[in-house]
């Protein structure tokens, strides 16, 4: 069962490699995603948050995205990136439609491009979220629609960590996540923006690992990784 | 698409000295900079080579130097590390976070560059190095009291309530415990807190009947320290949580069981115990040359209190506190050394120390008292424990009194009988002389030894001087030979100095008549406190002086002895000699207009007081 079992993976992650030939996402797809025993300090992770106009993937788009990256345990202090993304997923019809003189004049990217920026610095790395499930259906419907294929990458959720700590405690409590950062006497922040919010999941990212144990020895599987989609 | 975070750049730009660096000198430093989160406890080791610089964003941390000694405890916008030297040649040592702590990493090169090209930052650093110098004495001092464990100033046991009792019985058990909060517990467990202000916001605020169970008005899962933790986490946590009701739990056996509640009340109180540990480590003392350094430090904590803006009248107090342990001290160790006394004996205090309105610098004023048993041999014990206390008190900054009203002179080393009859001939036949002593030995105060011998000295006197109208004349009319130095048109009256300069005495011509005049009122009234403020207080139940008129030298006492303490302040810190003198030209005009005022007070309360009874002319 096990031998199938690691066939069928081995042939889907061939047959995906060969979608993904040619895409934004090759390098993506041909580099092995960190193994669950890598040290946390070795890892390096794409902190991300994306603001969408509705709840719904499939009826609502992604308005902006924004990501930090934490490298040996700390954020690195100028790997802020924001982008405003076309209104319009069909990327190609909206710049036939619009023109390039609109997005100028908003400073928003193609969707299709701020994916590809996203992908390059996925590569051997782990994404994090704050409720990864919603970013996450808007990312790879994105994704699909632009690229034809799915982000590849293992991610985590802040607020998951969050909920297995309360849970182990005993206690229930909000996870929205300003009341998590409250939680670690992170101190308030101002705006709420992508960028401002990836960052903020950032700082509660950190915080929490401090108190998951000793960092030297944490390692991605004792971050309740989500999985690799 | 930026590179920067706004809200690191935001917060950089709050803290000196980044907040005047140039736009593009700051790009560069968060370009390099990282962050990092770090829990309370951790420690980052700043003793290698060449260190990061720290910019604490949120949270706390303790400096120590290699010395291991506290330089510093640093909170958001504070900067640590690299480049912090401190003037002594250490370096920053070892930071313990006090507080979960967020910080930014900037890398040593980064500040080396912006010292290099922005001159502001560069001085900062080097100004920052100075300033740790001086902080460092009071910082340990801080460090000593706040360094104190929770369990150690938390003396009551905590005041439990059920979590489904009735706010209404919560109020009452309140009420009937004097608390101000209540620990709500299940079963032994803590899970939350009421406190007045519960009461007032949730309870009634909110119209909730009297039956309201706690737990749905509580704070639940509140903050708490163990009883083991130090005071400063303590106040961080209150600090932090803006709270001021703290439960003290210990942890038995996975079990949260409250033993106490800290309040900023505690807190306050622990910071400002300053002198009770002055007065323990007196009373730690082995020799007389220890007390005596301990005793150098009472200036400096007093320097402080008047910083402080502390009442005159604690001054006093505390400073008299200090004398009696010293005294006590001595006495103890003379004892030591001399063996036990061979009869019991009592050491009296007179003047000042008696009074407990003590100030720096004053002389001594002790005297022996005797049990009536004593033989003639045994003189030669108590002369040389007098000896051994004067001496001592004197190497104390004490000094040997003028006037020879000390223990150590034969006079004023007496058996209870002798010194019966001293106070009796005062009494009786009160000529000059007679009543100058009267004036000292009226305030008198145990301070060691058998206290019933004081008792009995002390009944002897009020029962004779109480009523006794020719000995309470005489006594005024010597009091009215300190006038207050105030002329016909409310000028003052200036003395020379020692060196001629034109000054009040303040002691002489404003203290003392106030001194004066509670004392007689207070020996007519038969009233044995012997503290001032104490004595007037206590002639509100009598009819010898009117209620406004005391309130009158109530205030005038505190605020010519606050101007007297404050200008002896200015005299320690200038490095002078500390006198009771001061030029009216330092004052204010509103502080002149003040002073002149509670002349006039104790004017108009000397000549009802001659009114009263008789004495001289005025």
């Amino acid at each position: 069962m096990a031998v199938l079992y690691s066939l069928r993976h081995r042939a889907l992650a061939t047959l995906r490699r060969y979608r993904a030939r040619g895409t934004p996402f090759e390098a993506l797809y041909d580099a092995p995603p960190p193994p669950l025993r890598a040290a946390f300090d070795d890892l390096r992770f794409v902190v991300l948050d994306a603001e969408m106009s509705g709840l719904n993937p499939t009826r609502h788009s992604l308005l902006s995205l924004g990501w930090v990256v934490i490298e040996r345990g700390r954020i690195v202090g100028d790997s802020g990136r924001h982008f405003l993304i076309h209104a319009d997923t069909r990327v190609g019809e909206s710049t036939k439609i619009h023109g390039l003189r609109d997005s100028a004049i908003a400073g928003a990217a193609s969707v299709a491009r701020v994916l590809a920026l996203l992908a390059a610095q996925a590569q051997g790395a782990v994404l994090v979220f704050h409720h990864a499930a919603l970013d996450i259906a808007f990312i790879q419907r994105a994704a699909v629609q632009t690229v034809r294929c799915p982000l590849l990458a293992v991610y985590l959720d802040t607020m998951e960590i969050e909920k297995r700590r309360l849970r182990r405690q005993g206690k229930s409590a909000s996870l929205r996540l300003k009341l998590c950062r409250d939680r670690y006497g992170l101190p308030a922040t101002a705006q709420h923006n992508a960028l401002s919010d990836a960052y903020a999941t950032a700082e509660l990212f950190l915080a929490q690992v401090a108190y998951l144990g000793d960092r030297g020895r944490l390692r991605l599987r004792d971050l309740y990784p989500v999985g690799v989609s | 698409m930026v590179g920067e975070i706004p809200e690191i750049t935001g917060f950089i730009r709050t803290c000196p000295p980044f907040d005047k660096a140039e736009e593009e000198a700051l790009t560069k430093l968060v370009r390099h900079l990282s962050v990092s989160y770090h829990k309370s406890g951790d420690t980052i080791d700043l003793a290698g080579g060449d260190p990061d610089f720290y910019l604490i964003r949120s949270g706390s941390v303790e400096i120590r130097a290699s010395d291991n000694q506290l330089v510093d405890r640093l909170s958001a916008g504070d900067g640590f590390g690299h480049a912090c030297e401190l003037a002594s040649g250490n370096r920053h040592h070892l930071a313990t976070v006090l507080e979960d702590c967020l910080l930014y990493v900037i890398p040593p090169a980064v500040i080396g560059d912006l010292r290099q090209t922005d001159a502001n930052v560069d001085s900062f650093f080097k100004r920052e190095k100075l300033a740790h110098c001086g902080d460092r004495e009071v910082d340990t001092d801080r460090d000593y009291q706040l360094g104190q464990r929770v369990g150690d100033i938390v003396t009551r046991a905590a005041v439990c309530a059920a979590q489904d009792m009735s706010v209404a019985a919560a109020a009452r058990l309140m009420t009937r415990e004097r608390v101000s909060s209540v620990v709500v517990v299940d079963s032994e467990r803590l899970v939350g807190v009421v406190t007045d202000r519960d009461l007032r916001t949730r309870v009634l605020a909110a119209n909730l009947p009297p039956a309201t169970q706690l737990h749905r008005v509580m704070t639940p899962e509140p903050q708490f320290v163990t009883s083991a933790s130090r005071l400063h986490d303590a106040q961080l946590t209150m600090m932090s949580a803006n709270i001021h009701h703290l439960p003290v739990i210990e942890i038995d056996a996975g079990v949260q069981r409250p033993v106490g509640m800290l309040t900023t009340n505690d807190l306050l109180l622990a910071q400002n115990s300053q002198p009770l540990f002055l007065i323990k480590s007196i009373n730690r003392c082995r020799d007389a040359a220890a007390v005596a350094r301990v005793a150098e430090k009472l200036p400096a904590l007093i320097q402080k209190l008047i910083k402080a803006d502390a009442r005159v009248e604690d001054i006093g107090r505390i400073i008299t506190s200090v004398t009696d342990a010293m005294t006590t001290q001595l006495l103890r160790l003379a004892e030591q050394q001399l063996g036990q006394a061979p009869v019991p004996y009592a050491w009296l205090a007179f003047g000042s120390q008696g009074r407990q309105d003590q100030m720096l610098g004053a002389d001594q004023d002790n005297a022996l008292l005797i049990d009536d048993s004593a033989g003639p041999g045994d003189d030669d014990y108590f002369t040389e424990l007098a000896r051994f206390v004067c001496d001592g008190l004197h190497r104390c900054g004490i000094r040997y009194c003028p006037g020879d009203i000390m223990a150590t002179t034969p006079r004023w080393r007496q058996s209870l009988s002798q010194w019966q009859q001293y106070f009796a001939r005062w009494i009786d036949e009160p000529s000059a002389k007679a009543l100058m002593h009267a004036c000292i030995f009226f305030d008198l105060r145990h301070i060691f030894g058998a206290k019933d011998l004081t008792q009995r000295l002390t009944e002897f006197v009020h029962t004779r001087a109480r009523k006794n109208s020719i000995f309470l004349a005489g006594m005024t009319e010597n009091a009215l030979g300190h006038r207050p130095p105030l002329g016909f048109f409310k000028t003052f009256v200036l003395e020379r100095d020692g060196n001629h300069e034109p000054v009040l005495d303040l002691k002489h011509r404003g203290t003392i008549p106030i001194v004066d005049i509670a004392r007689i009122y207070a020996l007519s009234a038969g009233i044995d406190a012997v503290n001032t403020m104490d004595r007037l207080r206590g002639l509100e139940d009598h009819n010898e002086l009117s209620a406004g008129d005391i309130h009158n030298l109530l205030d005038a006492h505190e605020f010519i002895a606050r101007i007297r303490i404050e200008n002896q302040g200015e005299q320690l810190a200038q490095g002078r000699e500390v006198t009771n003198s001061l030029n009216p030209k330092m004052l204010s005009p509103l502080v002149r207009h003040q002073l002149k005022e509670a002349f006039a007070v104790v004017q108009s309360c000397q000549q009802g007081m001659k009114m009263g009874f008789g004495g001289g002319a005025l």
